[in-house]
């Protein structure tokens, strides 16, 4: 079975710490998606499950082998880089054969095996072609395939749709999920896009700073954040924070809040360790919000985007804080009018 | 824009007419007015010649400051002209442009930008053709004809005819010649690949390239005489004292290490045949730095994701260089490659310098130096004589221009040029 497991892994670089003690159990043919902003040091803790890098220290096991010490191609993994990375200077077939031909396989199987893959890829009559003569989606498709041929224990994808255009980077993301549904194999996706994290993941890991912030499922992380940077991170347009008062609730899972002009009881409390009279920060989702002339959130709007699917409005609140507001029909709300908004406390979560 | 073609070409020739009539005859006029600065400055020669009491004659002092003067002048002429040249061309071009166009300005600026760019490659086309080409045509001419300028193939029936003079050291040339063309290059290219892959995985790497890169400074007689040092012979037999001083009799450093004595006194690169080898080392020496330059400069450029990439496939060091890198950077390999086959075929200072005299040691070029000095085919055609061998050089360099031909038509092809 092919699961992953990092045990304390560190990684620095001189004395700058770009993994910091990182736990985390990927299970047998799960999607794992890191997201995190740039520098948040997914791209290199990919790299040392690649083997690309050296770990600092701590453990990875794959499939129940400790691979700290093995090269990058013993340790029964595929990587799919952002740039492709493909040789330049060989045809398709052989770029996908050379693993293959590495390792001394057969020149019957080799050719079943690539002929395979790129069947699974519907690329069969690119074979011949150099790297040089393929469009940005086909050297992508390539680059899975010589992924695919290897048969590998884990995938792994640094970015691989950062260089495609709007329209096709849908249609790969579409192609990934279905491809990692008929392998069946573990998978760990590196992205600074939310959204396909969100669209991909069994299990997102979301990193800020070389540390893990939350492990979860998409809807869970959506719904319970561990904290300020994951409510902020995940959803689009971002949660909307507003500062006040915990005014009750401290040391439970509900608190009372206030502030901005807003009274709120029974609100999700996240950071257990504050007590009454701190400052506390409100969050709630654009989309979470209600439209109410007698609601007690007021805010001037400074500029209102029509998106057809949706109208997002920019408000600016008598103490100065922006927020946003999102709903998914034509509102008629123009530049500079008041709003005021109700806000659900099931829905809204306290940091 | 066809229908413009007559207009371009009138405006063209008219252009170049008038820069064949005005610049020599300014050029004239500016020497013949700026004579009397020559008289200025003889005067000032003189006068220093005076003050100071040089001792040789007046007249040469005079001569040589009307030389100075005349030099001086040159200088300022030239510069003058090839301004003058520049100027009236575009004044020309665009008048003419203007006349021609009647107030169309789409038009004007088409006649104008078609014959541009020949104002500025066309002193350079001229020059090319002058200093090459012709002497190209008038040597292979010159190859085919006798003294009294007669047709003939005997140049070329005494350099390939086995009963002729010049057949001996011509096969000798041809032998060497090749025999360089193989080795140097293959040799320089090995040892620079070998150590532009290993400086980059130890730390002194970089001293370790300094180092293999410095001959590159020393010039081709340099580096023969200090190679002379070291596979030299030595052997000068201990003589009396002249003047009281015993002359010492050194023995080269490699001699030395194999263990000869002074009394054998054959420097290596005399040696019979393998002698040609020891000559060879000398270039390889001086250009093993820059093909180690260029491939350590062109290895940083292959991108470091395609060996991770491998990495991951599982290649092996060898495999790396073999199958990643060095298809990677085969077209600087070949243009290093031309570039010392190029160096190769104007090889004269190694092997002149150490073994003119000695018929095994011959190169093409110093064969053509020695045909100039020592033979005659019982006429005075001699300059007919190595114009053929100078063809026989350039026909050498024909399959490495062809190939580099194919190579770059084929790079632009697959690049979708």
């Amino acid at each position: 079975m092919a699961q992953v497991e990092l045990k304390g892994v560190k990684k620095s670089f001189g004395k700058t710490d770009v993994i910091r003690d990182v736990n985390l159990q990927i299970n047998d043919g799960e999607f794992v998606v890191f997201v995190g902003p740039s520098g948040c040091g997914k791209s290199t803790l990919l790299r040392l499950i690649a083997g690309l890098e050296e770990l600092s220290s701590g453990e990875i096991h794959i499939a129940d082998r400790a691979v700290m010490d093995l090269p990058p191609s013993k340790r029964g993994i595929a990587m799919v880089f952002q740039s492709y990375a493909l040789y330049p200077h060989m045809s398709v077939f052989h770029n996908m054969a050379f693993s293959l031909d590495l390792q001394g396989v057969s020149k019957a199987e080799i050719h079943e095996r690539v002929l395979a893959a790129a069947k699974i890829l519907q690329m069969e009559h690119l074979l011949d072609r150099r790297p040089a003569a393929l469009s940005g989606g086909q050297r992508q498709r390539v680059a899975i395939g010589r992924a695919i041929v290897r048969n590998p224990d884990v995938f792994l994808f640094d970015e691989p749709l950062s260089n495609l255009d709007a329209a096709l980077r849908h249609d790969t993301r579409v192609e990934i999920a279905k491809l990692h549904k008929q392998l069946g194999a573990t998978t760990v996706y590196v992205t600074h896009d939310q959204v396909e994290a969100m669209t991909l993941a069994d299990k997102i890991v979301v990193l800020k700073d070389g540390e893990v912030m939350q492990v979860g499922s998409p809807m869970d992380l959506f719904k319970s954040p561990a904290n300020e940077f994951v409510a902020g991170f995940l959803g689009s347009p971002k949660m909307n924070f507003f500062e006040g008062e915990l005014t009750g609730g401290a040391g439970t899972d509900q608190g009372h809040f206030k502030g901005e002009g807003l009274t709120l009881s029974g609100v999700r409390l996240v950071s257990t360790d504050k007590s009454v009279g701190d400052k506390i920060l409100l969050g709630i989702r654009p989309q979470h919000m209600t439209l109410d002339s007698d609601g007690l959130l007021k805010g001037r709007a400074t500029l209102v985007e029509r998106l057809g699917t949706e109208t997002v409005v920019e408000l600016l609140t008598e103490q100065g804080t922006s927020f946003r507001f999102a709903c998914p029909e034509m509102l008629d709300i123009a530049t500079g009018q008041d709003v005021s908004f109700s806000i659900d406390a099931a829905r809204a979560h306290l940091f | 824009m066809g229908s413009y073609r007559p207009i371009i070409a009138g405006n063209g020739l008219a252009i170049a007419l008038t820069i064949i009539f005005v610049l020599p005859i300014t050029a004239v006029l500016a020497y013949v007015s700026t004579a009397p600065l020559d008289g200025w400055v003889v005067q000032f020669g003189t006068w220093l010649h005076e003050s100071n009491g040089w001792s040789f004659s007046v007249f040469d002092t005079q001569e040589r400051f009307a030389k100075i003067g005349f030099a001086i002048r040159s200088i300022f002429i030239a510069v003058g002209i090839s301004f003058l040249y520049f100027w009236l061309t575009n004044w020309l071009n665009q008048g003419l442009a203007r006349v021609a166009s009647k107030g169309s300005w789409g038009r004007e600026s088409y006649i104008i930008e078609s014959i541009q760019p020949w104002i500025f490659v066309g002193p350079a086309l001229v020059l090319l053709l002058l200093f090459l080409f012709v002497p190209a045509f008038s040597t292979l001419s010159l190859s085919f004809q006798e003294a009294d300028g007669a047709r003939t193939l005997r140049n070329y029936a005494f350099i390939w005819d086995p009963s002729a003079l010049g057949y001996t050291q011509f096969r000798y040339a041809m032998r060497n010649s090749l025999l360089w063309l193989v080795l140097v290059p293959t040799v320089c290219i090995s040892l620079g690949l070998l150590i532009a892959v290993l400086a980059d995985s130890v730390r002194w790497g970089i001293f370790a390239k300094t180092l293999i890169f410095v001959p590159m400074a020393i010039s081709f007689v340099g580096a023969a005489v200090i190679w002379r040092n070291i596979f030299a012979g030595g052997g000068i037999q201990p003589q009396e004292a002249i003047n009281g001083l015993t002359p010492s009799y050194q023995i080269g450093l490699l001699k030395m290490l194999l263990g000869h004595t002074a009394s054998y006194n054959e420097p290596l690169y005399s040696l019979k045949f393998w002698g040609n080898f020891f000559l060879m080392w000398i270039l390889v020496w001086v250009q093993t730095g820059f093909a180690m330059v260029i491939f350590s400069a062109a290895l940083r450029g292959v991108p470091e994701d395609t060996i991770e990439a491998a990495k991951i496939d599982g290649a092996n060091p060898f495999q790396m260089f073999f199958r990643i890198k060095l298809p990677q950077i085969y077209s600087t390999v070949v243009v290093v490659w031309t570039t010392l086959v190029i160096l190769v075929l104007k090889m004269f200072d190694i092997p002149y310098a150490l073994s003119a005299n000695d018929d095994d040691k011959l190169l093409l070029a110093t064969m053509m130096e020695n045909a100039r000095n020592n033979w005659s085919v019982g006429g005075d055609n001699v300059e007919n004589l190595f114009a053929a061998i100078a063809v026989m050089l350039m026909v050498t360099v024909i399959p490495n221009m062809v190939y580099n031909a194919r190579r770059i038509r084929r790079e632009q092809k697959e690049m979708g040029h």
